[in-house]
């Protein structure tokens, strides 16, 4: 396979993770402009996991995940009493935060006579482990796709439980559901858990392919991007960020003549489809269409 | 003390100019309760539109400004025809990402359009500082913070003592009861979205002919100072756009002063997140005048 | 079974390896720059015979904005090597020497690209 075409499906699989971890809170009716903390949390994480201490990837994968996990969920707490713009602008707020953090840290060691390690403004470079380990990129982007479809096959199980049900209704109206019973604060908090590590997946698995990240890398475009994918997507299904995510990175990447003017042919086309489905091409009406009749 | 008082009086300057940005979203997120995301595209537009009048044709610092207001406005329109008038009142979300996805084709636009890092906008005085009692006063900052003020004043008299403001006030606050007494809430909010632009457009020529130059951060860096300083007075509130664009500039230069250039913006954000936590994010009318 | 590999497989191959400075100059096109590489192992030791293609990324944008790589060629002049690339705009791009010889491997420089070049450094 062509090189380039390896990193596109690459760049999409791990900006699908993203958009996921953005989506999941469009679904409980929260916009997040803040994912792209989680992700850079997952990159810092993982890639300090096995460059610094020379853990395996999938261990430095997983501790990536729990720390990202973690701060979804200490976020989670305070920001939950706030909605609609004010709980977007938090998210936004914590993110900046962390990205400004990021850009003082330093924490650096001696690996076989090289310091690695995050470096502030300079970056967090030679994180090597697939190149070390000579793992090619065909094979990474068989690791990256494979982690994609183990998430997705969790997604779709969770739409069928009880627990998803209770998500969706409280993505439709919140007040309603509580008043139905549903514990809806503790199902949000939940979620944006989950979306936290989900993000933080994304950005060990990142780091990896880029071998180095640095806090520019995760302003708010990023965050913003990735929920745009998942309302073009679509709100009805887990399917639906990465039909978002493939329609932007792929086909307008694949069509290298009109990439110059990719985000000005992306935007319009973006903008004129949200006037014809403004909850994304599969939407939940769509999908419950497609799927009526099934068991 | 003497390094509070020049820090005070330099963040109130530049928080003038914050103060147009955030009064851009609260004007358009008042009446439609809609966020546009494009804000800081548009009010790059016009000021690319300005640096090109300059280069190009060699206008002046009216002209420029002209220029940027005309295109900001132009911009301004094409967005919220596509953005926000063609969808329906429900979408809000859709709505939000239609604007972001324009912001990135306008971006775009004007990268293609002129791809060099920085563009010569014509300086708004180059006269010296005024020194006086060990304090230093730039004047071209001075004029910045004037000419912000000047179009407060007239905007607060626009939304009083117009029948248009008095209409605009009816949809921000009741828009059933508007619709009803024959006002179209569709109309107010497509004027007051370009009335937005027009002043984000401002806001951005009086940056831009301090620093005397454009860059194609500038869209980005206006949104967000205009979000933080909305939010920061209290979302939604007219009067709240106005102390929050103020106090962000005064936070901001007495953090970069005491802190460290790279401790200001984490001030600021530090400071919006307990705000929004302390005040539970809490939307103020915005007719609260 | 990838993942079980992944599990197994340890320990560094343990080798030398790669430092590139890069320096760019504008040419008579737009946004196109003529690059030259000089790569060094970490001895200071040129190194010939490198087969690499140079990709950029804007860190402002990551996994977007790819630029196409292009292979570069080597030239007379020891462990110095030229590619032409063609970017989408002005301003900090990173850009990414991928090797496939003398070994699979990755450097990463950081370059402030204006009117008349590209320069590392912020």
């Amino acid at each position: 396979m062509d090189e380039f075409l390896i990193g596109v499906l690459s760049n999409i699989g791990l900006m699908s993770l993203l958009a996921l971890s953005a989506w999941l809170l469009l679904v409980v009716g929260e916009i997040s402009f803040g994912q792209q903390a989680f992700f850079a949390l997952g990159a810092y994480a993982a890639g300090i996991a096995t460059a610094l201490y020379g853990w395996p990837l999938p261990l430095g994968l997983f501790a990536g995940v729990v720390v990202g996990a973690l701060a979804g969920f200490a976020v989670a707490i305070p920001t939950m009493r706030l909605t609609g713009l004010a709980f977007a602008i938090a998210t936004l707020a914590f993110a900046e935060l962390m990205r400004l953090l990021l850009q003082l840290w330093v924490f650096q060691r001696e690996v076989d006579g090289e310091r690695l390690g995050p470096n502030a403004v300079e970056g967090f470079r030679g994180v090597r482990w697939v190149y070390d380990h000579d793992l090619s990129a065909l094979g990474y982007l068989g690791v990256i796709w494979g982690i994609v479809v183990v998430v997705l096959a969790a997604l779709f199980l969770c739409e069928r439980s009880r627990i998803g049900l209770a998500c969706r209704a409280v993505g439709a109206d919140a007040e309603l559901a509580e008043a139905q019973g549903l514990p809806a604060a503790r199902l949000k908090i939940l979620v944006a858990t989950v979306a936290g590590g989900l993000a933080a997946l994304g950005g060990g698995l990142y780091v990896h392919l880029a071998t180095y990240v640095e806090p520019q890398h995760f302003s708010i475009m990023l965050g913003v991007h990735a929920l745009a994918y998942g309302l073009i997507g679509g709100l009805g299904t887990a399917l639906g960020p990465i039909l978002g995510v493939v329609l932007d990175i792929g086909l307008l990447e694949a069509l290298q003549e009109i990439a110059r003017y990719r985000m000005i042919v992306f935007g319009g086309a973006v903008a004129v489809l949200l006037i014809l489905r403004p909850r994304g091409l599969l939407d939940e009406a769509l999908v419950r269409r497609l799927t009526r009749g099934k068991p | 003390m003497l390094d509070l008082i020049q820090n005070t009086i330099d963040g109130v300057m530049i928080g003038g100019a914050y103060a147009l940005l955030a009064l851009g979203f609260t004007l358009t997120f008042g009446v439609m309760r809609r966020l546009n995301l494009a804000f800081g595209a548009i009010v790059l537009c016009g000021l690319y539109a300005g640096a090109a009048a300059h280069q190009a044709l060699g206008w002046g610092l009216l002209g420029s400004i002209a220029a940027t207001l005309a295109v900001a406005v132009a911009a301004g329109l094409y967005v919220e025809r596509l953005c926000f008038r063609a969808l329906a009142e429900s979408a809000s979300i859709a709505a939000m990402v239609s604007s972001f996805a324009i912001w990135m084709q306008l971006e775009e636009i004007a990268a293609l359009l002129m791809p060099r890092r920085t563009y010569a906008y014509p300086a708004l005085s180059e006269a010296r500082p005024w020194e006086w009692a060990g304090l230093s006063l730039r004047p071209d900052q001075l004029a910045m913070a004037a000419v912000a003020l000047g179009a407060m004043a007239a905007l607060g008299w626009t939304l009083r003592r117009t029948r248009f403001g008095l209409a605009a006030r009816a949809v921000a606050t009741a828009p059933l009861a508007a619709r009803l007494a024959g006002i179209e809430p569709a109309r107010i909010g497509s004027a007051m979205f370009l009335l937005a632009c027009g002043l984000g457009g401002l806001a951005g020529a009086l940056i831009a002919a301090v620093d005397s130059q454009v860059t194609i951060k500038f869209g980005m860096w206006a949104m967000l100072k205009g979000l933080v300083a909305m939010t920061l007075g209290g979302i939604g509130s007219i009067p709240g756009a106005v102390i929050g664009g103020l106090a962000l500039g005064v936070i901001e230069s007495n953090a970069q002063w005491y802190l460290g250039a790279e401790w200001r913006d984490i001030v600021a954000y530090g400071l919006l997140f307990a705000v929004l936590y302390w005040r539970r994010g809490r939307e103020r009318p915005w007719t609260n005048s | 079974m990838i993942w079980l590999w992944l599990m197994l497989s340890s320990a560094a191959l343990g080798q030398t390896r790669l430092d590139a400075a890069i320096e760019c100059a504008a040419t008579a096109r737009l946004m196109v720059y003529d690059c030259a590489i000089a790569l060094a192992d970490r001895q200071g030791r040129p190194v010939d015979g490198a087969k690499f293609k140079l990709g950029a990324d804007m860190p402002s944008m990551p996994m977007a904005h790819n630029v196409r790589p292009v292979e570069a060629d080597s030239t007379d002049a020891p462990g110095r090597y030229r590619a032409r690339l063609e970017l989408e705009m002005e301003g900090e791009w990173a850009l990414r020497l991928e090797f496939s010889a003398p070994r699979r491997d990755v450097v990463v420089k950081r370059l402030i690209f204006d009117d008349k070049g590209g320069r590392e450094g912020r």
